[in-house]
């Protein structure tokens, strides 16, 4: 059947705009929840409750986004494994240790939310500490700095496929960069339940793709977001026909008072920039360079942060001796004018905020003993049998 | 999602293990969580779907590093919104692809490239489908079993879903032959993931009740929702399991075997391979960040 008969089909019958919930729920023969009685069919059926044979899965955390509150010297990491919050002392930060680093608080468990941990951010002012919720989670949880346990978090709904997450105390306003429908979303600092967005950067003029981590860079009033590339607009849209693309990674830097559907200050992209899966990203206003968590790259970039186009970065921090594997997050530190990175793993690393090269870290955080594995599933959904290798096919 | 990449681990491998290869970066124009896989082994290929960039990628069986695809199947043409399902007829040479947004079924031929249109498309209202989680093909007995959930338009639990099997020549606004589903399923929220094998359906139900608190544009929340929902993969479900039916069933069947309670470590259970040489059974769980193996030759 030709491509423009199915649209005329799908408009006619009017799957244009979907199915309606109602509708949906019809076809499908919906019952309320009350008469769905799941434990009563599992107990009848054959089979049962069948311990797994082998289990694949690290039992420490796993770090993703990192956070600094130079105020109050902590720094706080998101941990996508076991779906908790991290944070430490950075006066207790030392040289390598075998041993795992104690957190100052932890936070795990139902009442937190979170799941798919993924940016941080602190807000000083109010001494709380937030992470996004990346999946089907769809919120920012925010606690008290000195939380732990299974606290109860206070959420606000965000849309799905939340990443970066930064506070402005200029403006009042909290900011999130969304993977599905590409777009930087504000709201109130402080915001809860269901509060509304006060407003939202998106569209393509403003050439994002699939944003990740985000600064915002009160000094020169901008922000920054780095995007892996991929854009599907008809995965919101329905009645987008346009097909998906990839574009290449970049930087893209707005004004960050903008809103609707604006051109970026500033675009990083190109070869030259080594871009490849750009995930985290963290400004220094003092000396006007932005640190990039390359993570296919496996190294830090470093860019003038007015620089635009496909330009080489500055530095770049890569090789054995760093212990850069695939890094997620970064972050400076002001008062020891250092860098942060967070490697998806068992290591955050500090480096001296010149480090170029093959550097030695000056400071380690680990949560688990030197030399633990780590699988780094990254929300396993699905999997496939390989029988000629006899291995099991993964994707994160 | 944090390091999009393909892991490939060891069958044998159990624990605190790092994958023996992994496939990734920009040039693998791999996206966060490719909601289907699938090997070929008749041509040794890893296909992929690729939702945020509305695209299909295929491997070759034993890539590994920072390799392109063979071919990436991608356009406007292509009818893609967000592939979700994948699966190949190696008897009859097709890809068959099923999209969570639109519910379309979208069959093409298996080595399709670039911006090609589907030379099958089951979709409409009479499919009863509101968006395909996965689907399985069964070439002998000319079947397609497409797993879907009910769609999210409201706030509140909304249950609904199950298994859809059509003609696998179908085409249009057809209504499944026959469709597995109803209280006594155990399928209250719609399987996530389905293999089929020699007449058995394999589904993975999570029974999570997951209900977005925003708009599918991302613009607002839905009205009547007063906050985040309770998070899925944390919070688990009691009712979550691994469900097999024959693919003869019809109706409010309950499933012949399941895999569930809490030996099993499951939380959300989504993902779905088999081995039947092995008599094992492969899940991933998102949940606890796991790829489980149960060996079980009675199911298959």
């Amino acid at each position: 059947m030709k491509h423009a008969t199915l649209i005329a089909i799908a408009a006619t019958i009017g799957l244009g705009a979907g199915l309606s919930g109602s509708s949906a729920r019809a076809a499908a023969g919906a019952l309320s929840p009350a008469k769905y009685n799941v434990q009563a069919v599992l107990q009848k059926a054959p089979g049962g409750n069948i311990a797994p044979c082998r289990e694949i899965a690290d039992p420490y955390p796993e770090y993703n986004g990192i956070a600094l509150d130079p105020a109050h010297h902590l720094v706080s990491l998101s941990d996508t494994n076991l779906k908790s919050l991290l944070t430490y002392d950075l006066t207790q930060v030392g040289a390598d240790s075998t041993d795992p680093t104690p957190p100052r608080a932890w936070v795990k468990g139902p009442a937190t939310y979170i799941s798919y941990a993924a940016g941080v951010a602190f807000d000083p002012v109010r001494r709380m500490v937030c992470v996004t919720e990346n999946d089907v989670g769809d919120d920012v949880a925010c606690f008290p700095d000195d939380a732990s346990g299974d606290y109860q978090a206070r959420v606000l709904a965000v849309p799905h496929g939340a990443y970066g997450l930064a506070f402005n105390q200029r403006l009042k306003q909290m900011v999130v960069s969304v993977e599905h429908n590409a777009q930087l979303i504000f709201y109130r600092t402080g915001a809860t339940g269901a509060e509304p967005p006060l407003r939202a950067i998106r569209g393509p003029h403003t050439e994002m793709a699939d944003p990740h981590g985000l600064y915002w860079d009160d000094v020169n009033q901008e922000i920054g977001v780095v995007n892996h590339g991929n854009s599907s607009p008809g995965y919101w849209n329905m009645d987008y026909t346009g097909g998906g693309r990839y574009q290449p990674p970049s930087i893209t830097i707005f004004s960050d008072h903008e809103k609707g559907d604006v051109k970026p200050l500033r675009v990083i992209q190109g070869v030259h920039t080594q871009l490849d899966w750009p995930s985290g990203i963290a400004v220094d206003p003092v000396h006007n360079e932005i640190a990039v968590a390359n993570t296919a790259g496996g190294s830090v970039l470093i860019f003038s942060r007015t620089a635009r186009g496909d330009v080489k970065p500055l530095r770049v921090i890569s090789g054995p001796h760093t212990g850069i594997y695939i890094p997620m997050g970064v972050a400076f530190d002001p008062n020891h004018d250092s860098l942060w990175v967070a490697n998806f793993g068992h290591t955050a690393l500090e480096f001296n905020r010149t480090a170029e090269g093959d550097a030695t870290p000056i400071g380690v955080l680990r949560n688990a003993p030197k030399a633990t594995p780590a699988v780094r599933f990254g929300n396993p959904f699905t999997i496939a049998y390989d029988s000629k290798r006899d291995e099991l096919i993964v994707p994160n | 999602m944090t390091d999009p990449r393909i892991g490939a681990f060891a069958r044998l491998a159990s624990g605190n293990v790092e994958p023996v290869r992994t496939i990734y970066g920009n040039i693998s124009k791999l996206t966060r969580v490719a909601h289907g896989i699938t090997y070929d082994p008749g041509r040794d290929e890893i296909i992929g779907s690729e939702p945020l960039a509305a695209a299909v990628v295929t491997f070759r069986g034993g890539a590994s590093g920072q390799v392109p695809p063979l071919r990436v199947l991608q356009g406007s043409k292509t009818m893609l919104h967000a592939p979700q399902g994948v699966v190949v007829d190696d008897v009859h040479h097709e890809l068959i692809v099923g999209d969570n947004i639109t519910g379309y079924i979208l069959t093409y031929p298996w080595d399709a490239n670039g911006n090609v249109a589907p030379i099958r498309v089951i979709a409409g209202p009479r499919t009863g489908m509101a968006g395909v989680m996965d689907l399985g093909v069964d070439p002998q007995r000319n079947l397609i079993v497409a797993v879907a959930r009910h769609k999210h338009e409201g706030w509140g639990v909304q249950p609904g879903g199950g298994i859809f099997i059509f003609n696998r020549t179908a085409t249009g606004n057809v209504a499944p032959l026959r469709t597995i589903m109803g209280p006594h399923t155990g399928m209250r929220g719609g399987p996530l993931q389905v293999q089929v094998w020699n007449g058995k359906i394999f589904a993975t139900v999570s029974n999570d009740n997951y209900q977005p608190p925003y708009d599918r544009g991302g613009f607002a929340p839905k009205p009547g929702c007063t906050g985040p929902p309770l998070p899925p993969l944390t919070m688990g479900s009691a009712d979550a399991f691994i469900g097999v039916w024959n693919i003869t069933d019809s109706g409010d069947q309950p499933p012949r075997f399941t895999i569930h309670g809490p030996a099993t470590h499951m939380v959300a259970p989504a993902g779905i391979a088999l081995n039947p040489k092995s008599g094992e059974l492969y899940v991933t769980d998102g949940g606890v960040g796991a790829a489980f193996t149960f060996l079980v030759p009675q199911a298959f």
